[in-house]
């Protein structure tokens, strides 16, 4: 597997569930390429970060993570 | 139509303590505090701030003619944002409508031409475009830096891909339910999320930029 078909995949996963070969195939690669597996981590930041936002603005955050309305040192 | 409320001073929802306490209605308290959240949220979704501003409008008058009893602010708040959400989603269903297949397509080749200068000719990433470690990602969540690059980064999106990814991240709907509201096929949407995330994920590392190792 290439990287840029593993980061396809990496985020396919966000949205439904990777067949078997796809799931084996991407976890293989992700155990040799420090690359694609900080990818991996930066789209699962990106998708909490779009939690905290959402959560923030209709009321229901957690008080110690907040965007910028609300930020630390503001 | 007109407000039916004195708009006041914006204040968070959070200064109206003890929110869990007492019975909460729609007064211009709450009006005030949760306006500007309803306002940021709807600007997001829909690009358009005189669209932002008729939905939250509306969605306020439909919450006063529909009042209920709350225990509490948070969850009238939520109530309310219930509300917002399906009028944003009615109006994103009319903008995904006249939009043209061609419309996704087009921004599609332009944020993957920008993507594929990450890669070398076999697909695997440039040794100095390969992403890396960000870090601890509680802490970035409560740097202010972060959420003004995130900000600044959601903004850029171009629009058709943006409202793809919103309705995903922000709106929480499934790719299927995506596909039949903006009418664009599912394979479609997974690719449109894959670029969205791209981008988004380029420009974070570009404006918060940190210190990694090496990678690949």
């Amino acid at each position: 597997m290439d990287c840029r078909h593993a980061t396809q995949l990496i985020s396919e996963a966000e949205d439904r569930s990777l067949g078997i070969t796809e799931r084996v195939g991407l976890e293989v690669h992700l155990t040799i390429c420090r690359g694609c597996d900080n990818y991996r981590e930066q789209l699962r930041l990106l998708q909490q970060a779009c939690r905290v936002y959402r959560e923030q603005l209709a009321g229901d955050a957690s008080p110690t993570i907040r965007p910028p309305s609300d930020a630390p040192g503001k | 139509m007109a407000a039916p409320f004195v708009i006041l001073r914006p204040i968070g929802l959070r200064h109206l303590c003890p929110a869990s306490m007492s019975a909460a209605t729609i007064d211009n308290r709450f009006v005030s505090a949760v306006r500007q959240d309803m306002l940021a949220f709807a600007r997001l979704q829909l690009r358009d701030s005189e669209l932002a501003e008729d939905a939250v409008q509306e969605a306020l008058t439909a919450a006063l003619h529909g009042e209920r009893q709350f225990s509490g602010l948070a969850a009238l708040k939520t109530w309310v944002f219930g509300i917002l959400k399906h009028k944003i989603v009615d109006l994103l269903r009319q903008q995904g409508k006249s939009t043209p297949i061609s419309a996704y397509a087009e921004e599609g080749e332009s944020l993957d031409s920008k993507f594929d200068t990450l890669f070398k000719e076999n697909a695997h990433w440039h040794p100095a475009a390969a992403p890396r470690d960000w870090g601890n990602p509680e802490a970035a969540l409560r740097e202010k830096h972060f959420w003004t690059v995130f900000d600044a980064c959601l903004t850029v999106l171009p629009a058709n891909t943006a409202r793809v990814f919103m309705m995903r991240e922000f709106l929480e709907f499934d790719t299927g339910e995506i596909c039949s509201t903006l009418g664009i096929s599912g394979s479609n949407c997974h690719v449109i999320l894959h670029r969205a995330r791209a981008a988004l994920r380029g420009c974070l590392e570009k404006g918060w930029l940190i210190a990694g190792e090496e990678a690949c």
